[in-house]
């Protein structure tokens, strides 16, 4: 619940905070969603390490990203801090799902668990995006309009740019004005926007049957139990 | 019971209906009207549906209150809008008016929908009042959106009528303006996307982004929670006809 709140606070205010500050606030939520569904080891070895390994890359290889991008100390803690997020998020969101569908009885609660994990998806491909831009600068191209309120280089550095476009895709709305170019990219947007629509339709049913077979089991026992 | 009172309770019955054939048909018949037709018609719907889900009392106060709010704000700030151009007092009235819509619409819609999922059984009126919500949610974020065009002209941008630097539309301009927002409201809900009108600074974006989550979670969860209720209801009904009946039946005489 927390998690999701600041999620979307991150949404919503993420504008006006600067990128490190709303990183930093997704590795604590990831954090607590970890810690409360595996154990405390795990967590810091999968955060840590992801951190430390790009880290160390980048500084062997003298701030030199790949495509010998030079990147300096202060970016390319920024893109391992990314990198982290990722990582973490990804294995978060992982063993989420797995709990979401074991679980015998679901109550209102899970249900905003799952549009939570919903946003966490979101962002998950929004860490991803912006980790290929930052690789590859012409994976995404943005509409003329845009740039004209910033330059296609900041836009290709923003967190939030990206992370508009990942929940974009996500609810296959898809205006068309961050579009993918590069291969990767593209391939990235349509496995996403096939979760989104999967998402809605297998996991959200999922729940909703077992909310709703809990609703009805104390009022009406009859009810239930013919399927 | 009195033949005129039993019309207006059926009338009552069916308000959902009326209310969603309304918001429709002012999407498709606004562009021809007045726009202080279209707000008092908005202002109409919303306060009936207030009235039925929250007490005559609370919808008057908040819909006041939100209209005193902004017009004294309005005269506060030297009868200059929230962008800064200055305004004539018919002009400002109509921005409050606009602003108590939006209140009004919000609160309708949050007691709605807060009555809906605690419904313990349904019927095929309780699912025509769900797809009236989700057409109620769109217009609430039209004004929504509408408002914020008028804080922040910059806010979409759209090839026809707020192009880069453009100024804010004048009130002339705004039933366009709203007409507009109802459209992209609907498309971004029902998650079409055809982005002749995108949203550019980040609170637009935003809530954007809100709302195309809204209309995808809106059909997964109320929907199918209200259609599941409405069909074991149905399956019931068919495996106990006869007690059903003595359920079901409305007390009208």
């Amino acid at each position: 619940m927390i998690g999701g709140i600041i999620l979307l606070t991150i949404l919503f205010a993420g504008h006006y905070i600067p990128v490190t500050l709303s990183l930093l606030l997704l590795v604590v939520i990831t954090w607590m969603a970890l810690l409360s569904y595996s154990g405390f080891l795990a967590t810091i070895l999968i955060s840590g390490l992801s951190f430390l390994i790009p880290f160390g890359i980048l500084a062997y290889r003298n701030w030199n990203g790949i495509g010998m991008l030079h990147l300096g100390p202060a970016v390319s803690s920024e893109l391992s801090l990314e990198l982290s997020v990722l990582f973490s998020m990804i294995f978060g969101a992982a063993i989420w799902v797995r709990a979401i569908l074991r679980s015998k009885k679901a109550g209102f609660d899970e249900v905003v668990g799952a549009i939570n994990l919903y946003a966490w998806i979101a962002t998950i491909y929004g860490c991803l995006y912006t980790v290929i831009s930052r690789l590859n600068p012409h994976a995404f191209l943005f509409h003329d309009t845009l740039i004209q309120a910033l330059s296609q280089d900041q836009m290709r550095h923003n967190f939030n740019e990206l992370f508009y476009f990942s929940f974009v895709t996500q609810t296959t709305v898809g205006y068309g004005d961050i579009l993918p170019i590069s291969h990767f990219a593209r391939s990235l947007a349509v496995s996403q926007a096939m979760i989104g629509q999967f998402y809605v339709a297998v996991v959200l049913t999922y729940i909703l049957n077992l909310w709703i077979s809990d609703l009805k089991k104390p009022g009406t026992p009859d009810g239930v139990s013919k399927d | 019971m009195h033949p005129i009172r039993h019309h207006i309770m059926k009338a009552a019955e069916k308000r959902h209906v009326i209310g969603a054939i309304t918001i429709v048909g002012l999407f498709y018949i606004g562009p021809y009207l007045p726009e202080s037709i279209t707000l008092l018609a908005f202002f109409a719907v919303a306060c009936m549906a207030m009235t039925t889900h929250a007490g005559s009392l609370r919808v008057a106060l908040v819909a006041s209150l939100s209209f005193l709010l902004s017009l004294l704000s309005l005269v506060l700030r030297g009868w200059k809008s929230f962008a800064g151009t200055p305004l004539t007092f018919g002009e400002a009235v109509e921005e409050s008016v606009v602003l108590m819509v939006l209140a009004t619409l919000i609160f309708g819609t949050l007691t709605w929908i807060k009555r809906l999922l605690s419904a313990e059984k349904a019927s095929m009126d309780k699912v025509l009042e769900a797809c009236n919500v989700y057409v109620w949610i769109a217009g609430t974020f039209a004004f929504l959106y509408t408002v914020l065009g008028r804080f922040d002209p910059s806010a979409f941008r759209c090839a026809q009528l707020m192009p880069l630097g453009s100024a804010l539309p004048t009130v002339n301009e705004w039933r366009v303006d709203v007409q507009q927002m109802l459209f992209y409201s609907f498309m971004t809900q029902t998650t079409l996307g055809l982005g002749d009108m995108i949203p550019v600074t980040h609170m637009a974006r935003v809530l954007t982004v809100t709302q195309a989550i809204i209309g995808q979670f809106y059909v997964a969860v109320v929907l199918a929670y209200i259609l599941n209720l409405w069909m074991q209801d149905l399956r019931r009904g068919v495996e106990k006809k006869s007690e059903q009946k003595s359920d079901s039946e409305l007390p009208r005489h």
